[in-house]
Protein backbone atom coordinates (compact mmCIF):
# COMPACT_ATOMS: atom_id res chain seq x y z
CA UNK A 1 0.00 0.00 0.00
CA UNK A 2 1.52 3.29 -1.17
CA UNK A 3 -0.71 5.31 2.03
CA UNK A 4 -0.03 5.07 5.90
CA UNK A 5 -3.37 3.17 7.60
CA UNK A 6 -3.70 2.67 11.13
CA UNK A 7 -1.74 -0.96 10.87
CA UNK A 8 1.70 0.70 9.51
CA UNK A 9 3.27 3.01 7.39
CA UNK A 10 3.11 2.96 3.32
CA UNK A 11 5.63 2.56 0.50
CA UNK A 12 5.73 6.46 0.26
CA UNK A 13 6.35 6.94 3.84
CA UNK A 14 9.14 4.26 3.72
CA UNK A 15 10.85 5.42 0.65
CA UNK A 16 10.95 9.12 1.81
CA UNK A 17 12.09 8.05 5.26
CA UNK A 18 14.70 5.72 3.85
CA UNK A 19 16.14 8.25 1.47
CA UNK A 20 16.30 11.35 3.65
CA UNK A 21 18.09 9.24 6.31
CA UNK A 22 21.56 8.41 4.41
CA UNK A 23 20.72 11.52 2.69
CA UNK A 24 21.32 13.68 5.59
CA UNK A 25 23.34 11.66 7.87
CA UNK A 26 26.46 11.78 4.06
CA UNK A 27 25.22 15.75 4.33
CA UNK A 28 26.80 16.02 8.10
CA UNK A 29 29.57 13.88 7.36
CA UNK A 30 30.19 15.77 4.10
CA UNK A 31 29.87 19.34 6.10
CA UNK A 32 32.43 18.21 8.17
CA UNK A 33 34.83 17.16 5.91
CA UNK A 34 34.96 20.03 3.11
CA UNK A 35 35.04 22.51 6.35
CA UNK A 36 38.75 20.71 6.71
CA UNK A 37 39.67 21.24 2.89
CA UNK A 38 43.00 22.27 1.85
CA UNK A 39 42.78 25.02 -0.49
CA UNK A 40 43.99 22.84 -3.39
CA UNK A 41 41.68 19.77 -2.65
CA UNK A 42 39.90 19.10 -5.91
CA UNK A 43 37.20 18.70 -3.33
CA UNK A 44 37.36 22.18 -2.00
CA UNK A 45 34.78 23.79 -4.54
CA UNK A 46 33.16 20.42 -5.64
CA UNK A 47 32.35 19.79 -1.76
CA UNK A 48 30.30 22.85 -0.82
CA UNK A 49 28.26 22.60 -4.44
CA UNK A 50 27.40 18.93 -3.76
CA UNK A 51 26.18 20.04 0.00
CA UNK A 52 24.41 22.98 -1.32
CA UNK A 53 22.80 21.15 -3.99
CA UNK A 54 21.76 18.26 -1.55
CA UNK A 55 20.56 20.33 1.26
CA UNK A 56 17.98 21.95 -1.25
CA UNK A 57 17.00 18.15 -2.29
CA UNK A 58 16.67 17.48 1.62
CA UNK A 59 15.04 20.56 1.99
CA UNK A 60 11.94 20.00 -0.40
CA UNK A 61 11.89 16.04 0.55
CA UNK A 62 11.43 16.88 4.28
CA UNK A 63 8.79 19.31 3.21
CA UNK A 64 6.87 17.03 1.06
CA UNK A 65 7.23 14.35 3.84
CA UNK A 66 5.27 16.97 5.95
CA UNK A 67 2.67 17.42 3.74
CA UNK A 68 2.35 13.50 3.35
CA UNK A 69 2.05 12.96 7.19
CA UNK A 70 -0.35 15.59 7.90
CA UNK A 71 -2.63 14.03 4.94
CA UNK A 72 -1.80 10.70 6.19
CA UNK A 73 -3.25 8.35 8.69
CA UNK A 74 -0.68 7.85 11.70
CA UNK A 75 -0.34 4.41 12.79
CA UNK A 76 -1.86 3.18 15.13
CA UNK A 77 0.63 2.81 18.12
CA UNK A 78 2.34 -0.69 19.48
CA UNK A 79 0.37 -1.88 21.95
CA UNK A 80 3.64 -3.15 24.27
CA UNK A 81 4.77 0.32 24.18
CA UNK A 82 4.61 2.11 27.24
CA UNK A 83 2.93 6.03 27.04
CA UNK A 84 6.19 7.52 28.04
CA UNK A 85 8.36 5.61 25.50
CA UNK A 86 5.34 6.86 22.84
CA UNK A 87 5.72 10.49 23.88
CA UNK A 88 9.63 10.43 23.98
CA UNK A 89 9.88 9.28 20.23
CA UNK A 90 7.30 11.58 18.85
CA UNK A 91 9.49 14.92 20.83
CA UNK A 92 12.25 12.82 18.96
CA UNK A 93 10.54 12.80 15.84
CA UNK A 94 9.39 16.62 16.09
CA UNK A 95 13.00 17.40 16.80
CA UNK A 96 14.37 15.63 13.48
CA UNK A 97 12.42 17.41 11.64
CA UNK A 98 12.58 20.50 13.63
CA UNK A 99 16.35 20.39 12.69
CA UNK A 100 16.86 19.49 9.52
CA UNK A 101 14.35 22.40 8.50
CA UNK A 102 16.66 25.12 10.66
CA UNK A 103 19.87 23.57 8.84
CA UNK A 104 18.09 23.94 5.50
CA UNK A 105 17.12 27.56 6.09
CA UNK A 106 20.43 28.72 7.80
CA UNK A 107 22.25 27.03 4.93
CA UNK A 108 20.24 28.91 2.76
CA UNK A 109 20.75 32.10 4.34
CA UNK A 110 24.48 31.69 4.64
CA UNK A 111 24.85 31.28 1.01
CA UNK A 112 22.48 33.71 -0.47
CA UNK A 113 23.42 36.17 1.88
CA UNK A 114 24.99 38.51 -0.76
CA UNK A 115 22.81 37.77 -3.63
CA UNK A 116 23.28 35.19 -5.07
CA UNK A 117 20.95 32.16 -5.44
CA UNK A 118 21.80 28.56 -4.22
CA UNK A 119 22.71 26.53 -7.14
CA UNK A 120 21.29 22.94 -7.78
CA UNK A 121 23.61 21.61 -9.36
CA UNK A 122 23.89 24.27 -12.10
CA UNK A 123 20.90 23.60 -13.45
CA UNK A 124 18.67 25.90 -11.68
CA UNK A 125 18.93 28.09 -8.92
CA UNK A 126 16.90 29.44 -5.63
CA UNK A 127 16.99 33.20 -5.23
CA UNK A 128 17.78 34.74 -2.66
CA UNK A 129 15.53 36.50 -0.64
CA UNK A 130 17.14 37.76 1.64
CA UNK A 131 20.60 39.95 1.97
CA UNK A 132 22.24 39.24 5.71
CA UNK A 133 25.04 41.55 6.95
CA UNK A 134 27.96 39.96 8.24
CA UNK A 135 27.46 38.90 12.25
CA UNK A 136 24.12 37.44 11.14
CA UNK A 137 25.70 35.53 8.15
CA UNK A 138 28.54 34.25 11.01
CA UNK A 139 25.24 33.80 13.31
CA UNK A 140 23.55 31.16 10.81
CA UNK A 141 26.55 29.59 10.51
CA UNK A 142 27.09 29.22 14.40
CA UNK A 143 23.22 27.51 14.33
CA UNK A 144 24.35 25.68 10.68
CA UNK A 145 27.03 23.97 12.52
CA UNK A 146 25.35 23.05 16.31
CA UNK A 147 22.46 22.29 14.82
CA UNK A 148 23.72 19.70 12.49
CA UNK A 149 25.64 18.31 15.46
CA UNK A 150 22.73 18.32 17.78
CA UNK A 151 20.25 16.50 15.14
CA UNK A 152 23.12 13.92 15.30
CA UNK A 153 22.92 13.30 18.15
CA UNK A 154 18.70 13.15 17.80
CA UNK A 155 19.85 10.59 15.03
CA UNK A 156 22.04 8.17 17.09
CA UNK A 157 18.88 8.29 19.93
CA UNK A 158 16.41 7.93 17.21
CA UNK A 159 18.19 4.75 15.50
CA UNK A 160 19.44 3.42 19.08
CA UNK A 161 16.02 3.21 19.83
CA UNK A 162 14.48 1.88 16.61
CA UNK A 163 17.15 -1.34 17.29
CA UNK A 164 16.65 -1.50 20.88
CA UNK A 165 13.16 -2.51 20.07
CA UNK A 166 13.94 -4.58 16.86
CA UNK A 167 16.41 -6.48 18.61
CA UNK A 168 15.51 -6.49 22.46
CA UNK A 169 11.62 -5.61 22.94
CA UNK A 170 11.29 -7.81 19.54
CA UNK A 171 7.84 -5.53 18.45
CA UNK A 172 7.66 -4.51 14.73
CA UNK A 173 8.74 -0.68 15.49
CA UNK A 174 11.50 -1.23 12.95
CA UNK A 175 9.59 -3.81 10.78
CA UNK A 176 7.13 -0.79 10.56
CA UNK A 177 9.33 1.36 8.97
CA UNK A 178 10.96 -1.17 6.51
CA UNK A 179 7.66 -2.71 5.01
CA UNK A 180 4.78 -1.45 3.92
CA UNK A 181 1.14 -2.48 5.69
CA UNK A 182 -0.97 -4.48 3.94
CA UNK A 183 -5.00 -3.32 4.47
CA UNK A 184 -6.70 -4.83 7.35
CA UNK A 185 -10.51 -5.00 8.05
CA UNK A 186 -9.76 -2.09 10.54
CA UNK A 187 -8.71 0.39 7.88
CA UNK A 188 -11.41 2.07 6.12
CA UNK A 189 -11.12 2.21 2.38
CA UNK A 190 -10.36 6.24 1.68
CA UNK B 1 62.55 100.28 -0.07
CA UNK B 2 64.37 97.50 -1.45
CA UNK B 3 65.96 96.86 1.48
CA UNK B 4 61.99 96.94 3.41
CA UNK B 5 61.18 94.59 0.49
CA UNK B 6 63.82 92.12 1.40
CA UNK B 7 63.17 92.00 4.70
CA UNK B 8 59.26 91.33 4.21
CA UNK B 9 60.14 88.44 1.66
CA UNK B 10 62.73 87.34 4.50
CA UNK B 11 60.04 87.24 6.96
CA UNK B 12 57.44 85.74 4.85
CA UNK B 13 60.24 82.88 3.98
CA UNK B 14 60.95 82.60 7.71
CA UNK B 15 57.64 81.51 8.32
CA UNK B 16 57.79 78.81 6.47
CA UNK B 17 61.13 77.68 7.45
CA UNK B 18 59.54 77.91 11.41
CA UNK B 19 56.70 76.35 9.93
CA UNK B 20 54.19 77.24 12.46
CA UNK B 21 51.70 73.91 13.13
CA UNK B 22 48.90 76.50 13.17
CA UNK B 23 49.22 76.07 9.00
CA UNK B 24 48.54 72.44 9.93
CA UNK B 25 44.92 71.68 9.01
CA UNK B 26 42.87 68.26 10.39
CA UNK B 27 40.75 66.45 7.92
CA UNK B 28 37.91 63.37 8.45
CA UNK B 29 38.06 60.96 5.55
CA UNK B 30 34.87 61.24 3.92
CA UNK B 31 33.32 57.62 4.42
CA UNK B 32 30.18 58.65 4.56
CA UNK B 33 30.16 60.08 1.17
CA UNK B 34 32.24 57.19 0.59
CA UNK B 35 34.74 59.47 -1.27
CA UNK B 36 37.40 56.88 0.31
CA UNK B 37 38.05 52.85 -0.03
CA UNK B 38 40.11 50.61 1.27
CA UNK B 39 40.86 48.19 -1.38
CA UNK B 40 42.99 44.92 -1.96
CA UNK B 41 44.16 42.50 -4.43
CA UNK B 42 45.77 39.25 -4.15
CA UNK B 43 46.92 36.52 -6.84
CA UNK B 44 44.51 33.49 -7.09
CA UNK B 45 46.38 30.53 -8.07
CA UNK B 46 49.36 32.86 -10.07
CA UNK B 47 46.79 32.70 -12.69
CA UNK B 48 44.71 36.01 -12.21
CA UNK B 49 44.02 38.84 -9.41
CA UNK B 50 40.86 38.94 -6.92
CA UNK B 51 40.24 41.88 -5.54
CA UNK B 52 38.50 43.24 -2.66
CA UNK B 53 37.34 45.74 0.08
CA UNK B 54 36.59 47.10 3.29
CA UNK B 55 33.01 48.61 2.96
CA UNK B 56 33.34 50.03 6.79
CA UNK B 57 36.14 52.29 8.12
CA UNK B 58 36.83 55.87 9.62
CA UNK B 59 39.41 57.56 10.06
CA UNK B 60 41.13 61.27 10.09
CA UNK B 61 44.29 63.03 9.07
CA UNK B 62 46.00 66.26 9.50
CA UNK B 63 48.34 67.70 6.57
CA UNK B 64 50.23 70.42 6.13
CA UNK B 65 51.22 71.26 2.36
CA UNK B 66 53.82 73.22 3.46
CA UNK B 67 55.04 70.77 5.94
CA UNK B 68 54.20 67.39 4.33
CA UNK B 69 56.45 65.81 6.77
CA UNK B 70 54.55 66.51 10.40
CA UNK B 71 51.52 64.63 8.25
CA UNK B 72 49.52 62.14 10.64
CA UNK B 73 46.91 59.52 9.93
CA UNK B 74 44.92 57.27 11.75
CA UNK B 75 42.49 54.54 10.20
CA UNK B 76 40.32 51.87 12.12
CA UNK B 77 39.04 49.71 9.98
CA UNK B 78 35.99 47.28 10.58
CA UNK B 79 37.05 43.82 9.83
CA UNK B 80 33.14 42.34 9.59
CA UNK B 81 33.08 44.77 6.85
CA UNK B 82 35.34 42.29 4.39
CA UNK B 83 33.69 41.99 1.43
CA UNK B 84 35.10 40.14 -1.94
CA UNK B 85 31.06 39.71 -3.62
CA UNK B 86 31.27 36.05 -2.59
CA UNK B 87 29.10 35.11 0.67
CA UNK B 88 31.01 31.78 1.29
CA UNK B 89 34.51 33.45 0.77
CA UNK B 90 33.94 36.35 3.02
CA UNK B 91 32.68 34.38 5.84
CA UNK B 92 35.98 32.54 5.55
CA UNK B 93 37.64 35.47 5.21
CA UNK B 94 36.25 36.64 8.90
CA UNK B 95 36.91 33.27 10.30
CA UNK B 96 39.70 32.82 12.27
CA UNK B 97 41.17 30.81 8.92
CA UNK B 98 41.75 34.53 7.79
CA UNK B 99 40.88 37.65 10.14
CA UNK B 100 39.47 36.29 13.25
CA UNK B 101 36.72 39.25 13.10
CA UNK B 102 35.30 37.61 16.30
CA UNK B 103 38.32 38.31 18.17
CA UNK B 104 39.75 41.05 16.57
CA UNK B 105 36.87 43.23 14.81
CA UNK B 106 39.45 46.12 14.10
CA UNK B 107 42.17 46.66 12.73
CA UNK B 108 43.78 49.99 12.70
CA UNK B 109 46.58 51.84 11.35
CA UNK B 110 48.43 54.78 13.23
CA UNK B 111 51.36 56.86 11.22
CA UNK B 112 54.63 57.16 13.45
CA UNK B 113 56.42 59.29 10.27
CA UNK B 114 56.72 60.53 6.99
CA UNK B 115 59.27 60.66 4.64
CA UNK B 116 58.77 62.99 1.56
CA UNK B 117 60.19 61.93 -1.64
CA UNK B 118 62.33 63.60 -3.94
CA UNK B 119 59.97 65.20 -5.99
CA UNK B 120 58.11 66.67 -2.93
CA UNK B 121 54.47 65.49 -3.28
CA UNK B 122 55.01 61.49 -3.02
CA UNK B 123 56.06 60.47 0.31
CA UNK B 124 56.35 57.16 2.28
CA UNK B 125 53.94 57.26 5.24
CA UNK B 126 55.34 55.01 8.47
CA UNK B 127 53.00 53.70 10.89
CA UNK B 128 51.65 50.63 12.79
CA UNK B 129 49.04 48.52 11.71
CA UNK B 130 47.56 46.03 13.43
CA UNK B 131 45.40 43.37 11.88
CA UNK B 132 44.48 39.80 13.35
CA UNK B 133 46.19 40.90 16.78
CA UNK B 134 49.39 41.61 15.27
CA UNK B 135 51.04 45.19 14.93
CA UNK B 136 53.72 45.58 12.55
CA UNK B 137 55.34 48.45 11.18
CA UNK B 138 54.81 48.97 7.40
CA UNK B 139 55.15 51.48 4.37
CA UNK B 140 52.80 52.88 2.61
CA UNK B 141 54.25 54.54 -0.50
CA UNK B 142 51.32 57.66 -0.70
CA UNK B 143 51.11 60.64 -2.93
CA UNK B 144 48.75 63.45 -3.24
CA UNK B 145 46.11 63.32 -5.79
CA UNK B 146 44.62 66.72 -5.42
CA UNK B 147 42.99 69.48 -2.79
CA UNK B 148 40.58 72.60 -3.15
CA UNK B 149 37.41 74.20 -2.38
CA UNK B 150 34.51 72.42 -1.16
CA UNK B 151 31.96 72.89 -3.57
CA UNK B 152 29.36 72.77 -1.37
CA UNK B 153 30.24 73.73 1.85
CA UNK B 154 30.99 77.50 2.13
CA UNK B 155 34.81 77.84 3.57
CA UNK B 156 34.73 73.51 2.88
CA UNK B 157 37.83 72.51 1.83
CA UNK B 158 39.17 69.00 0.64
CA UNK B 159 42.40 67.00 -0.09
CA UNK B 160 42.89 63.85 -1.25
CA UNK B 161 45.73 61.08 -1.61
CA UNK B 162 46.17 57.55 -2.80
CA UNK B 163 48.54 55.35 -1.39
CA UNK B 164 49.46 51.37 -1.74
CA UNK B 165 51.41 48.86 0.74
CA UNK B 166 51.62 45.33 0.48
CA UNK B 167 51.31 42.91 3.67
CA UNK B 168 52.66 39.22 3.91
CA UNK B 169 49.72 37.10 5.19
CA UNK B 170 52.31 35.10 7.35
CA UNK B 171 53.38 38.32 8.67
CA UNK B 172 49.83 39.17 10.45
CA UNK B 173 49.07 35.53 11.69
CA UNK B 174 47.13 34.56 8.59
CA UNK B 175 46.65 30.94 8.68
CA UNK B 176 45.45 29.54 5.65
CA UNK B 177 47.64 28.93 2.99
CA UNK B 178 46.72 30.07 -0.29
CA UNK B 179 49.40 28.93 -2.28
CA UNK B 180 53.18 30.42 -3.18
CA UNK B 181 51.59 32.67 -5.26
CA UNK B 182 49.33 34.25 -2.70
CA UNK B 183 51.21 34.91 0.01
CA UNK B 184 51.11 38.50 -0.51
CA UNK B 185 48.18 40.97 -0.43
CA UNK B 186 48.30 44.09 -1.67
CA UNK B 187 46.08 47.72 -0.22
CA UNK B 188 45.41 50.35 -2.42
CA UNK B 189 43.84 53.56 -0.90
CA UNK B 190 41.75 56.41 -1.76
CA UNK B 191 41.40 58.96 0.77
CA UNK B 192 39.48 62.43 0.78
CA UNK B 193 39.51 64.26 3.70
CA UNK B 194 36.81 66.97 4.66
CA UNK B 195 38.95 69.40 6.62
CA UNK B 196 38.18 70.02 10.39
Amino acid sequence: MLKDSKSGYGLVTIILHWVCAPLIIFLFGLGVYMRGLDYYSPWYHRGPELHIALGLLVFVLMFLRLLWRKGSKDPDAISTISKSNLLAAKIVKVLLYVCVFIICLSGYFITTAEGAGASFFEIFSVPATVELSAKNVDLMGAIHKYCAWGLMGIVILHAAAALFHHFIKRDKTLVRMLKPATLTPTDTTD
Amino acid sequence: MFAKKHLAALAISSIGLIGLPAFASDYTIDTKGAHASINFSIQHLGYSVLTGRFDTFAGDFSYDPAKLEASKVSVTIDTNSVNSNHAERDKHLRSPDFLNVDKFPKATFVSKNVVVGADKSSFDLVGDFTLNGVTKSITIAAKKVGEGKDPWVKDGYRAGFEGTTELKLKDFNVKMDLGPASQVVKLQLHVEGIKK
